[in-house]
């Protein structure tokens, strides 16, 4: 998490997040990210649900559909809390089952989790491509040494949820 | 699914400081992070994670160590966590 410039206790808190995909000597495989509602989760922006096959490949639609919600840029808190209340009524509409408490929780934090590591006001087309396309952290963000803090992650959150109940 | 206890917590929050850490930081910053795209068989859905081993940043083995108090009896292994295109770029 250096390279990403968190605290101590941000990246403490994410590393925990891992612990049920380590093995005994400490290590684990990204496919082990695969592995269904334990961090993995339908309703992702860019991934298609578990029940529809696969819940890892990235789907360039799906993420067309993020840059839509979004006018094609910039991506802001707003402008993903309109794709997350999109993905939750393309899940239900869909009959997907809802998430646990733990997980709706997750999602959540996921959904501002780039957001909040980018350290931007917000995010541009440039920008999402490179993370999601390449899969890829652009220079500008490695370079951004502002301190990424839970307390800061967690405010995130909460001005998501506000948009998602009031704006979205 | 979050499994974070309160000691372990402030645990972390005391040893991050620790000169190991620091050390480790450093070397860390030394390393070549030149992206490499990995085979998405070997990847997750997570894009955060995958770009993490595309640049050569995954040393979640040991954060997770260090963080989790896992196996202290076992000395943090430099290789645990790198990407199959790093071990290969390493090859003679």
């Amino acid at each position: 998490m250096t390279g990403l410039h968190m605290s101590s206790t941000l990246a403490s808190t994410l590393a925990h997040t891992l612990r049920p995909l380590v093995r005994d000597d400490g290590t684990f495989d990204l496919r082990d990210m695969r592995k269904h509602n334990v961090l993995e989760h339908d309703r992702s922006f860019t991934r298609l649900d578990f029940r529809q096959g696969d819940n890892y490949t990235f789907q360039p639609p799906m993420f067309q559909a993020l840059l839509d919600d979004a006018n094609d840029g910039p991506v802001t808190i707003p402008t993903l809390a309109k794709t997350y209340v999109r993905r939750k009524r393309e899940a239900k509409s869909s009959g997907a089952p809802r998430l646990s408490i733990s997980l709706w929780g997750v999602n959540l934090i996921q959904t501002v989790s780039f957001y909040h590591t980018a350290a931007m006001s917000s995010l541009s087309k440039e920008t999402m491509t490179t993370f999601y396309v390449e899969e890829r952290f652009p220079d500008q963000i490695l370079k951004n040494s502002k301190k990424r803090t839970l307390p800061g992650l967690i405010w995130d959150t909460i001005i998501l949820m506000q948009a998602i109940v009031f704006k979205a | 699914m979050v499994h974070v206890t309160l000691f372990s917590f402030f645990k972390s929050m005391v040893s991050f400081g620790s000169r190991e850490r620091k050390q480790e930081i450093a070397t860390i910053q030394q390393e070549d992070h030149t992206y490499t795209r990995g085979n998405i068989e070997n990847r997750g859905p997570c894009p955060g994670l995958n770009a993490l081993a595309n640049q050569g940043y995954l040393w979640v083995g040991r954060i997770l160590q260090a963080f989790c108090d896992f196996r202290t009896d076992v000395p943090p292994d430099p290789a645990m966590g790198k990407t199959l295109p790093y071990h290969e770029s390493k090859l003679p």
